[in-house]
């Protein structure tokens, strides 16, 4: 089970889920038309770094800019069950590969022993079903948008044990060696 | 408040769901599936004169990634 802690109305947090987040893939002009493409994720987890989020925000006055950050980074959450069974990106009209729930692969995707997912069960309190994240699936989102999609839309935020798994995990997502 | 759209040419018009090319767009509006009371609310008044554009649901409950497509007309006035 995963531990969590609830920070509504206060700054945004690594490890904070938050509901109806948007990544603005493209814009453009067609035919005197702006259009905007972007794909909602229903939950999105932050995955930029506690302390990174903090300075950047820090109260004192500072002399520079330095600490600003210009995005955030968020990972989509998935229902778990539709990750088994390949269909969580098919309103995307995106077919992944399905994973048998009973066999090995999945039961290793539950126990976090799948390098590429992270997979998070609730407790019961909290209204989100068992979620995996994919770590081949991030984006990034401005601070101020993030801020502001927090404020209305927080859900709850990963305790600090588990946050620092999913930090951990991550990282160690992104910095695999692919051999050959 | 305007009428929600509801035939493929007005959910085009208003913002939608889907990809692929423009014609299959208008003609396969992968929206025209979402209740109408969940598709989204018109734009507000601080939006351009002539905006068509529709604002996605507030939420969709914990379904899976959607995509929109937000269309608004260029005016120069």
């Amino acid at each position: 089970m995963t531990s969590v802690e609830s920070h509504p109305g206060g700054l945004l947090l690594q490890g904070d889920i938050i509901r109806d987040v948007a990544l603005i893939e493209d814009v453009r002009e067609v035919h005197g038309h702006i259009e905007v493409s972007q794909i909602v994720f229903p939950l999105v987890i932050v995955l930029t770094q506690g302390c990174d989020l903090e300075q950047e925000r820090g109260s004192r006055p500072k002399p520079t800019d330095d600490k600003t950050l210009i995005s955030v980074l968020c990972a989509p959450l998935y229902n778990v069950e539709h990750v088994f069974k390949g269909e969580h990106l098919s309103d995307l009209e995106l077919r992944m590969q399905s994973i048998n729930r009973k066999k090995t692969e999945g039961r290793m995707l539950r126990q976090n022993r799948l390098a590429r997912y992270h997979h998070l069960s609730f407790p019961s309190g909290i209204p989100i079903v068992d979620s995996a994240i994919d770590f081949k699936h991030y984006f990034s989102v401005s601070m101020s948008r993030l801020e502001e999609a927090r404020t209305e839309r927080y859900v709850v935020t990963l305790g600090d044990l588990h946050r620092e798994l999913l930090s951990q995990r991550f990282a160690a997502y992104l910095s695999r060696i692919g051999l050959p | 408040m305007p009428s929600p759209p509801d035939t493929p040419q007005q959910i085009f018009d208003a913002g939608y769901v889907g990809r692929g090319t423009e014609s299959d767009r208008v003609l396969n509006p992968p929206s025209a599936t979402i209740p109408v009371e969940d598709f989204g609310m018109p734009a507000t008044a601080g939006e351009p004169k002539g905006s068509s554009l529709i604002r996605p649901p507030a939420s969709y409950g914990l379904g899976k990634p959607r995509r929109f497509v937000l269309r608004a007309r260029v005016v120069n006035d």
